[in-house]
């Protein structure tokens, strides 16, 4: 018997794969050969040693970000809005403890479509639950949940869950959808609304989670509760904001954040991370990582 | 050398499997409802295989095993309504994750620095072994995923379904498309490089 051939035999003889009379000519081998004795005692060990490999675990929120990517990748639109929303709720839990000194920012910001007067539109539609009334400045497709495509043009809409907003102009469109809350969408960019909730008792906007589909967007938001009724969500990550202004742009894989004011909480299912004024990350593959060439967005 | 299959296996030696060549009924249904686009059976079957195959992944190739799963399930949940009940879950699984694997040509290197090591794989060992044991392990152990990583592709695989995983011959087999001796071949080659590989670990 050659050499090798002890210690292929020795190795299927770890399975239980030897017969008998193969076992006696290992062992005889063994005996005999000097040159091998060493080595299989060394391949014993070797096995021994790979009994040990431990089993790994599971990284924090893998099983989160696989959900979140299937349902990013097909079609499925029910176990969207499920599995996006799991994240949200958590991240508004989170979110409470650190609002406070967000909420003193808050004041400092109005949106320009208070300036501009056109709120008053906001109080013509009765919103139903699923729905909530924004003003559109710019031009946008709208695209229903029943897949119905329509123009919007510099006027008031109602939104619903399952609705996408896409900008096919060359500038930039804004949606104001609450006093306090507009959402400008680049050129080539578009958005849909996985949830949206009205109280009907108190007539407040408190859900509203958003989906970056292409492109980037930019919120601006300034809010004086506990917790923001936006939630920005990619395939990577879910922005909460409070009292901010900050931009968010998809590429493949990956989710560009910028702060220009105030902070935003950023949960990816690994951790959740506060992005503060004049920061800028990506959040790629789980991880959360410094944006070093980020430039605050003007506002 | 005799044939391998003369005679009667010393049966000392044999681990134990749990070979069934089946799904069960429960699986069959859940793949039904997952391929009906039920996102709740989904989660269930993330649920269960997610550690599965994410050890898989993490030694064929560590830096993109997070991917690899991922892509995994994706593609479990496109192609569920192709599941036929012919095999165990876990097994159709296997074959697509190994799929992934095999075909995965290593993404644009996206060289960033983390501001946090979130994703850092623990390690839990089975044992209670000795502090120091277990530091002397740790080393080998990164050794050993270096040495896979130095392997071709299907003897990589072959290793780590069946010293790592714990899989048959025959099920290694199937999910690879080879026949068993191929995989037997395999598995004797990566063996003797990684022994000699760690041959100064290993006392
Ligand atoms: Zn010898």
């Amino acid at each position: 018997m050659e050499c090798s051939e002890a210690l292929d035999l020795l190795y299927s003889s770890f399975d239980g794969q030897v017969t008998p009379t193969e076992q006696a000519l290992l062992d005889a081998h063994r005996r005999m050969c000097f040159s091998c004795a060493a080595n299989l005692v060394k391949a014993e060990r070797f096995q021994e040693l790979l009994r040990h490999v431990p089993q790994l675990t599971v990284p924090r929120g893998l099983e989160q970000r696989i959900l979140n990517r299937v349902a990013g990748q097909t079609s499925g639109a029910m176990f969207k809005a499920a599995k996006v929303r799991s994240i949200a709720s958590g991240a508004q839990r989170h979110w409470r403890g650190l609002s406070m000194a967000g909420a003193a920012l808050a004041a400092a910001f109005a949106i320009f479509i208070v300036a501009h007067g056109t709120l008053q539109d906001l109080g013509t539609h009765r919103p139903a639950r699923e729905t909530v009334t924004a003003v559109v400045r710019g031009s946008l497709e709208d695209i229903g949940p029943d897949s119905k495509v329509g123009n919007v043009i510099g006027s008031s809409i109602p939104i619903s869950s399952g609705e996408t907003l896409r900008n096919t102009s060359a500038a930039p469109a804004t949606v104001a959808i609450t006093p306090h809350l507009a959402v400008t969408i680049d050129a080539a960019s578009q958005i849909r609304f996985l949830k949206v909730h009205t109280n009907a008792d108190t007539s407040v906007t408190d859900i509203i989670d958003v989906h970056l589909d292409r492109g980037s967007v930019r919120v601006r938001e300034s809010l004086h509760k506990d917790a923001s009724a936006i939630h920005l969500a990619t395939d990577q990550a879910t922005m909460v904001p409070t009292g901010t202004v900050f931009a968010v742009a998809k590429s493949p894989g990956m989710t560009h954040l910028t702060v220009s004011s105030g902070k935003v909480a950023v949960f990816t299912p690994s951790g959740v991370f506060n992005v503060a004024a004049g920061q800028g990350v990506r959040v790629a593959r789980g991880a959360v990582l410094r944006d070093r060439s980020s430039q605050s967005i003007p506002h | 050398m005799l044939p391998l299959s003369f005679g009667v296996p010393v049966t000392g030696a044999v681990r134990s499997y749990h070979l069934e060549s089946v799904s069960s009924g429960r699986d069959v249904a859940l793949m039904q409802r997952i391929s009906g686009g039920d996102g709740e059976a989904f989660a269930e079957l993330v649920r269960r295989y997610t550690r599965m195959l994410y050890n898989v992944a993490y030694r064929y190739n560590a830096s993109a095993a997070e991917d690899l799963v991922q892509e995994s399930f994706l593609r479990s949940y496109q192609h569920a309504s192709t599941f036929s009940g012919r095999s165990k879950v876990s097994s159709w699984l296997y074959r697509i994750c190994v799929n992934v694997c095999l075909t995965h040509q290593g993404k644009n290197g996206m060289q960033m620095a983390d501001i946090d090591d979130i994703n850092e794989a623990e390690l839990v060992g089975r044992h209670d072994d000795r502090p120091e044991a277990a530091a002397e392990r740790g080393e080998t152990f990164r050794a050993l995923e270096d040495g896979l990583r130095a392997l071709p592709s299907q003897q990589r695989m072959v290793f780590i379904l069946r010293e790592l995983q714990g899989l048959s011959y025959g099920e290694i087999a199937d999910i690879l498309g080879i026949n068993e001796q191929a995989a037997r071949t395999n598995l004797c080659r990566a063996k003797r490089r990684l022994q000699v590989w760690l041959d100064p670990l290993i006392r």
